[in-house]
């Protein structure tokens, strides 16, 4: 090791003096060039969470943080997307209408999306949604199913509104079968289709593998791919990255995580990971990181967690959504939320079929019941 | 929902799921009922009593409909809006006579009409129906004990 001592002569010249203006002028700010565009979905994948509890004041406050920091398109539905308030996904404590038109109001530069799934919500749900001002639409259905979306996608479209399509539960496809589905959103009028991996059950290569077969099939059309994480296995954020690697120029996330789950890839953790790579993402990272820390996490009933029944989900390839539902039929029903949850993953449901699980319950429940008969030597 | 069934307020879902081995169709009826019957007692046992003439009606033209559970009464929330919640889960199977059974969804939607079509002419012609349903030609509504057979009993 050679002398360490620092003497007069290694210390650095300085010409000027640097102004606090002149580190922020260095530092990206919000707007400006951009690599990739996050879409926040604290006010959608986040009413999960929420148990569809959210008030005015909360959406307004989180949308005027969210534009402050220069996120581009903020996300605003029932979790389970338009017309979802009902006893199968949770009634919505405020009218999911007045929550889209609150958040246009409070916008200045962000667009408002909506989300919804063909089948729980209608063409009706989407036009009320663009006479409120949201302007870009994101239509979600199983990864297999993307006919079911060619008429909202057409509707759309012809109501001027940006479209984004959404393939749920994209592990269930090869990524063969996930381009040919991408490739029948395209031709309906999606001008960017979602990889979502609603279970967080693509490792990694799974998910880039995806991603790149998708955009082989439509990138020649112009249209753009995005990725939609969770937190279950804690491959969010990696998962994003390999995924903008790959070529998806939008990325989804929520403050704090807030999502079905074990949460979104953390918006806050995006920014904040993406600009250590030099990738431009637009957001202003000291805005983004407050909004997370002073106007989402104080009023969060309940962190994200990756507990046993959350890294279940991710594992036997759940939808998120299922996790506060199955632990209600939990405790309602005396066996246990992970054990639910493995069923539900064994049997194959897919996104919207939360009725299932009062299903499953009640057989867990039986077959619990047998047990102790027979343990008790009962035949 | 609301024009022939006769609720206030009535929203229907719709879910494809292309497992395989497929899903037998399965239909979840949830109903906001009084608070007064979330809980034990007459009123509750009325809707009960309702539930299970309904489903023997419809047995008398589709023998594979039947109640996957009890129905569920779970008490009045707030986040219900003071309601208490009813919960029938409904499965059909089909004869399987064209249709793989799994298909239930299919063959109760023919089997409506025809018992629909017969209603009609048989009271344009101010006939008595000549329907026969399932239990009259001798056929009992398919027996259900999937939790049971599962569970190895």
């Amino acid at each position: 090791m050679g002398d360490m001592t620092i003497r007069p002569e290694d210390a650095p010249v300085v010409t000027e003096a640097v102004t606090e203006a002149d580190v922020l002028a260095l530092t990206p700010s919000a707007g400006g060039e951009r690599d990739l565009r996050i879409t926040d979905s604290t006010l959608r994948d986040g009413s999960h969470a929420m148990s569809h509890q959210y008030t005015e004041e909360q959406v307004r406050a989180v949308v005027n943080a969210l534009d402050r920091a220069g996120v581009q398109v903020i996300e605003v539905s029932h979790g389970d997307g338009l017309g979802g308030s009902s006893f199968n996904y949770g009634f919505s404590k405020v009218d999911e209408f007045q929550l889209i038109k609150a958040a246009v109001e409070e916008a200045t530069q962000a667009k408002i999306a909506i989300l919804m799934l063909p089948g729980l919500g209608t063409v009706h749900h989407l036009k009320k949604a663009h006479e409120m001002g949201a302007t870009v639409a994101r239509i979600a259905t199983h990864c297999t199913e993307a006919d079911v979306s060619i008429q909202h996608f057409g509707e759309a479209r012809k109501l001027g509104m940006e479209t984004v399509g959404f393939l749920m539960l994209s592990h269930r496809a090869s990524p063969d079968l996930l381009a040919q589905q991408a490739r029948i959103m395209v031709d309906a009028g999606a001008q960017c289709v979602y990889v979502v991996d609603s279970a967080v059950a693509l490792v990694l290569s799974d998910a880039q593998e995806r991603i790149q077969a998708v955009i082989d099939e439509i990138g020649k059309d112009g249209a753009q791919v995005g990725f939609h994480g969770h937190q279950n296995l804690s491959l969010g954020i990696a998962n994003s990255v390999l995924a903008y690697q790959a070529g998806a120029k939008q990325i989804d996330g929520a403050l704090c995580a807030l999502g079905a789950g074990a949460g979104n890839s953390p918006t806050e953790v995006l920014a904040a990971t993406f600009e250590r790579m030099g990738i431009r993402t637009g957001v202003d990272l000291g805005e983004v990181l407050s909004a997370a820390e002073d106007v989402v996490r104080p009023f969060i009933p309940r962190l994200p967690w990756m507990d046993r029944a959350s890294i279940t989900q991710g594992y036997a390839g759940v939808y998120s959504s299922f996790l506060l539902h199955a632990e209600r039929a939990s405790s309602r029903y005396g066996v246990p939320a992970h054990a639910i949850l493995q069923r539900v993953g064994e049997l194959g449901y897919v996104g919207g079929q939360e009725d299932m699980i009062i299903d499953i319950a009640l057989q867990l429940q039986q077959e619990q019941e047998l047990g102790d008969l027979a343990g008790a030597g009962v035949r | 929902m609301t024009a022939v069934g006769g609720a206030e307020t009535g929203k229907a879902i719709i879910i494809l799921n292309p497992v395989e081995p497929p899903l037998m169709m399965r239909n979840s009826v949830f109903c906001a009922i009084p608070a007064e019957a979330g809980e034990p007692g007459a009123l509750q046992d009325r809707i009960l009593e309702s539930i299970h003439a309904m489903v023997a009606t419809v047995q008398e033209y589709v023998p594979g409909y039947h109640l996957r559970a009890d129905p569920q009464f779970d008490p009045a929330r707030e986040l219900w809006r003071g309601m208490a919640r009813a919960f029938v889960p409904i499965e059909v199977k089909g004869r399987g006579d064209y249709l793989p059974d799994y298909a239930g969804n299919l063959d109760i939607i023919t089997a409506a009409a025809a018992r629909v079509g017969d209603i009609m002419v048989a009271h344009r012609l101010g006939v008595a129906t000549s329907w026969k349903s399932s239990a009259d030609l001798g056929e009992a509504p398919d027996p259900v004990t999937p939790a049971l057979e599962q569970a190895g009993v």
